[in-house]
């Protein structure tokens, strides 16, 4: 394998745990903003914000600690980001929405 | 001056372990935008349609800055620090023009759109605070001097106020991202 092979295999795992880092940390977030819309509600209320703070605050560390080398090497940037941002955060919404038609659907 | 002041902050990098790392989990790629963006994220499902434009401005200012640093760019290649001078890098060798700053230019544009919607809101205070201290970051890693950061603060900052200044221009733009946004229920 060339050294240009090495690098976009080192690329494609930052970017996929970038993503999965991210997913779980709007998952909390959006846990947080649930608070104020129900509509977005999957974890009972006293479980809200310690679950949120965990899921944001682990998603966090261990994206942090995991790829630290990986960070500080070129990696996705700029446009890369932003998609990676956007398609995790979409997928955090959707699967958001699903946990809380799924719990709210059974605790009519 | 510009170089002095680089000196002065870059010269205090590699004493002492705890501040070098502190400035670099703030000066990397992916902390600060994400934590800025996440920013914007709370607005759009916290706020009301206002803050859902906001949001989508604050997008289309982000754009309008990269696209200021891309012009910028044709124009004047600055070198970076370390090609010139002897410094303390704590960071990858960036290849692109060091003035501006492409990611304060970035960061500013969008947390500078959403305090420009409420400027007593604390989302928007951290955001800009977030965004001062990555470009003071980057001086310290070693990869940008002051006047990069400044430059791309300001381009930031253009960039938002000029998509605050079109917004009634940009009403059918905006409201068909927010129409696509509720149909693909993100909103």
């Amino acid at each position: 394998m060339g050294n240009e092979s090495v690098v976009l295999w080192l690329s494609a795992e930052l970017a996929l745990g970038y993503f999965i880092a991210v997913t779980v940390g709007m998952l909390g977030l959006l846990q947080g903003v649930a608070v104020q819309r129900d509509d977005l509600r999957w974890l009972p209320t006293a479980w809200q914000w310690p679950v949120a703070s965990l899921l944001v605050v682990g998603a966090v560390v261990v994206f942090y600690v995991r790829f630290y080398a990986l960070i500080f090497v070129p990696g996705p940037a700029g446009l890369e980001l932003i998609l990676l941002f956007g398609g995790a955060t979409a997928v955090a919404v959707w699967l958001t929405r699903l946990l809380a038609a799924l719990v709210q659907g059974r605790g009519r | 001056m510009d170089y002095g002041l680089f000196e002065a902050i870059n010269g205090l990098a590699g004493r002492w372990t705890v501040a070098d790392e502190f400035f670099r989990f703030f000066a990397n790629d992916y902390i600060v935008p994400t934590a800025i963006v996440a920013m914007l994220v709370i607005d759009w499902f916290r706020g009301a349609l206002r803050a859902r434009r906001v949001v989508v401005h604050a997008i289309l200012a982000l754009l309008v800055a990269n696209l200021i640093v891309k012009l910028s760019n044709l124009l004047w290649y600055r070198l970076r620090p370390f090609t010139l001078h002897d410094v303390t890098l704590l960071f990858y060798y960036p290849s692109d023009s060091s003035f501006p700053s492409n990611s304060a230019a970035a960061m500013w544009a969008m947390a500078w759109a959403l305090w420009l919607r409420d400027r007593r809101s604390p989302l928007g205070r951290m955001a800009l605070l977030l965004a001062a201290l990555m470009g003071f970051s980057r001086i310290w890693v070693g990869v940008h001097y002051p006047a990069d950061i400044v430059g791309g603060a300001l381009v930031g900052i253009i960039a938002a106020t000029l998509v605050e200044r079109v917004r009634q221009r940009l009403r059918p733009l905006t409201y068909g991202l927010l129409w696509l946004a509720q149909r693909l229920r993100l909103a």
